[in-house]
C-alpha cells in the first residue's frame, strides 16, 4: 500500500463526519447540557422573578416528593409489565412465524404493523376500546351479562390498559429480532436431536431458547430503555390519571413545565429518567462485551 | 406420526391466525368507527342496520386539518431529506474510515437514540422560545433531526460497510478522491439503503407526538397533534377522530415493509457496537 497517498486521501474524511458532528452538537449535546444546568435552577417560566442558582436544590426537593416517588413506582410496573408481556408475546409469535418458512416474509409485513403506527393513533384506537360507552369489548362482556369495566377511571384498571395498548404497538419488535435470531440457529442442531429422539418440547427448551437468549435479553434492556420514553398512550387515554395513577416519571416532567411552568424543577426530573436510561444503555453493553469481536 | 404433523400444522394455522386478528383488529375497529354515521356512533357494534358512510371523511377535512397534514408532510420528508444530506457522507466515513475512537462515537449515537425525548424537548423549546422558532415548520424539521440523524447514519454506515472495500480501493488508486469515490460508487450502490433510511427518517417525523405538541401551537401543527383536538375540542368526535386516524396510517404502509426489512439489521448493529 503507498501509505502516504492513501494518507493524504483520509484527511477528507473529517470533512464528511463535520456537518453530523456539528448538528448533533447543536441538537443533541448541546440541549442535554442545557438539561443539566437548567435542572440546578429553580425557574418558574410564569412568574417575572425569572431563574435563581440553586444547586442541588430540585433534587433535594425531589427526594421528598411523594408525586415523584410515586412516579417512579408506577414507571416501574408499567415498565415491567409491559417488557414481560411484549418479550413473551413476541417470543411466542416469532417461534410460531418461524415455523411458517415460506409465508413467513409476508407475515413479517403484517405483524410489524402495530410497531409501525403512529403512537398517537394506537394511543387513539385503544381509548375508543376502552372506553365503556363506544368499545366494543364492553359490549361483548355486557352481552355476556357481566358489567363492563370502567377502564380508564380505576388506578390498576388504567395501569393494565396501559400496558396492554403498549404490550400491543411493540410486541412485532420483538418478533422480528426473535424470527431473525431463530433463523440464525443451525438446522444440523435439530436433526441431531430428532435422530437421538429428542421430542418437539425438548427441542424447544433445550435448542431454541439457550441459542436466542442473547437476544431475548437484548430485546428485553432495549424495550425497558424504550419504555421509560412511553408518552402519547398516557396523554391521550389517561392523562396521568385516574389521579397519578398513570403518571409516570416522563410524564410529570412534562406537566412540571408545561402545567405548573417549572422548568428547573422539570429539567431535574428530565435528567433523572436520562440517568436511568443511560445506566441501562450501560447494561447492553456488558452483556455484549462477551461477544464482542 | 401422521396425526401429530396434522396436529401441529392445525395448531401452526390456529396461532397465526389468532396473532393476526390481534394484530389487525384494533385497526380494523377504527375503520369501522370511521364509517359509522353520527347518530349510531353509541350502538352495538352487531346491531343492524349496517350504515356505512363517508360523511365522517369528509367532515375530517376541515382547513385546519388539512394545513396540519400539510404540515406533516412537509416537515417529515423535509427533515429526512436533511438527515440524509448530513449523514450519508457520516455513515460513509465511518465505514471507510479507520480510526480508534469508533466505539465510543458509535455508542454515542445509540445513546442519542434511547435518550428521552423529554431531556432534548425542554432545552429546545427554551431556546426555541428565545429565537422565535416555536411554532415554525422550519424549527420542527430541525428539531426532528434529533432522532432522524442518528437513525441515517446508523443505517447508512451499515449499508456502506456492506459494499466490498476493493471497489473503493481500485477507485482511489486510480487516482479518483474520496469524495467521487462516494459519490460514484458509494452512493449508487447503496441505493436501496438511501431509500429505506428516507422512508424510516420520514416516518419518524410524520408518527412524532412529543416535539409537535411542545414546539408548535396553531399554525405549524402537525397531523398528529390535530388528531387530538377533535378529541378535547369537539367533544369527542369519535367518527372524526377515527377518519383522521386512518389517514394518519397511511404512510404506516411503506413503512412496514421497510422496517421489518431493516429492522433486525438496525438493532443487529447495537450488539457489534
Amino acid at each position: 500500500m503507498i501509505l502516504a497517498s492513501y494518507f493524504k486521501k483520509n484527511q477528507y474524511y473529517p470533512l464528511f463526519l463535520l456537518p453530523a458532528i456539528v448538528s448533533i452538537f447543536v441538537l443533541s449535546i448541546v440541549p442535554i447540557l442545557g438539561m443539566f444546568l437548567t435542572s440546578l435552577l429553580d425557574w418558574n417560566l410564569a412568574s417575572i422573578l425569572g431563574w435563581k442558582f440553586i444547586g442541588i436544590g430540585n433534587f433535594l426537593s425531589m427526594l421528598k416528593d411523594h408525586r415523584f416517588i410515586g412516579s417512579l413506582k408506577t414507571q416501574a410496573i408499567i415498565s415491567v409489565a409491559t417488557v414481560s408481556l411484549q418479550v413473551g408475546l413476541g417470543l411466542g409469535a416469532g417461534l410460531l412465524l418461524n415455523g411458517m418458512k415460506g409465508r413467513a416474509k409476508m407475515l413479517r409485513t403484517v405483524v410489524i404493523f402495530p410497531f409501525v403506527l403512529p403512537p398517537v393513533v394506537v394511543a387513539l384506537t385503544w381509548l375508543t376500546l376502552f372506553t365503556p360507552a363506544i368499545s366494543p369489548i364492553n359490549a361483548i362482556i355486557e352481552a355476556l351479562g357481566f358489567r363492563g369495566p370502567e377502564w380508564l377511571a380505576i388506578g390498576w384498571l388504567a395501569i393494565l390498559s396501559i400496558v396492554i395498548a403498549d404490550t400491543w404497538s411493540n410486541f412485532p419488535f420483538v418478533t422480528i429480532i426473535i424470527l431473525a435470531a431463530l433463523q440464525s440457529i443451525p438446522e444440523e442442531l435439530y436433526e441431531a436431536a430428532s435422530i437421538d429422539g429428542a421430542s418437539d418440547y425438548q427441542k424447544v427448551t433445550r435448542i431454541t431458547l439457550p441459542m436466542i437468549r442473547w437476544a431475548i435479553v437484548l430485546c428485553s434492556i432495549l424495550r425497558l430503555i424504550e419504555s421509560l420514553k412511553a408518552f402519547p398512550l398516557i396523554f391521550i387515554m389517561t392523562g396521568g390519571g385516574p389521579g397519578t395513577a398513570t403518571e409516570v416519571t416522563n410524564f410529570y416532567a412534562y406537566l412540571q413545565a408545561f402545567q405548573y411552568s417549572q422548568i428547573g424543577y422539570a429539567s431535574a426530573l428530565a435528567f433523572i429518567v436520562f440517568l436511568i436510561t443511560f445506566l441501562l444503555s450501560l447494561l447492553i453493553n456488558k452483556v455484549n462485551a462477551p461477544s464482542a469481536p | 406420526m401422521v396425526v401429530s404433523r396434522l396436529w401441529h400444522k392445525l395448531a401452526m394455522a390456529v396461532g397465526v391466525t389468532l396473532l393476526t386478528i390481534v394484530v389487525i383488529m384494533p385497526f380494523v375497529w377504527m375503520g369501522f368507527l370511521a364509517f359509522r354515521p353520527e347518530n349510531r356512533m353509541f350502538d352495538l357494534p352487531w346491531q343492524p342496520p349496517f350504515e356505512f358512510t363517508w360523511s365522517n371523511l369528509r367532515a375530517v377535512f376541515t382547513p385546519e386539518f388539512y394545513k396540519a397534514i400539510t404540515n406533516s408532510i412537509m416537515v417529515a420528508v423535509g427533515s429526512a431529506i436533511l438527515s440524509l444530506f448530513i449523514g450519508c457522507p457520516a455513515g460513509f466515513a465511518l465505514a471507510r474510515w479507520r480510526f480508534r475512537t469508533k466505539g465510543v462515537l458509535l455508542w454515542l449515537v445509540l445513546l442519542l437514540r434511547m435518550a428521552p425525548p423529554v431531556g432534548f424537548v425542554l432545552p429546545l423549546f427554551l431556546v426555541y422560545l428565545k429565537f422565535g422558532l416555536i411554532d415554525t415548520r422550519i424549527g420542527l424539521m430541525m428539531a426532528y433531526l434529533t432522532f432522524t440523524l442518528p437513525l441515517v447514519i446508523w443505517l447508512m454506515w451499515m449499508f456502506f460497510s456492506e459494499i466490498p472495500p476493493e471497489l473503493f480501493e481500485a477507485a482511489l488508486v486510480d487516482g479518483a478522491s474520496v469524495w467521487q469515490s462516494f459519490l460514484k460508487i458509494g452512493l449508487p450502490l447503496s441505493r436501496p439503503g438511501l431509500l429505506a433510511s428516507g422512508v424510516l427518517a420520514f416516518g419518524a417525523g410524520w408518527n412524532d407526538f412529543f416535539f409537535a405538541l411542545v414546539l408548535t401551537r396553531a399554525k405549524a401543527s402537525t397531523g398528529t397533534v390535530a388528531v387530538v383536538n377533535f378529541l378535547k375540542y369537539s367533544s369527542y368526535d369519535w367518527g372524526g377522530v377515527a377518519s383522521a386516524c386512518l389517514i394518519l396510517i397511511i404512510p404506516a404502509i411503506p413503512i412496514a415493509f421497510f422496517m421489518q426489512k431493516y429492522l433486525v439489521q438496525g438493532f443487529a448493529g447495537a450488539l457489534k457496537g
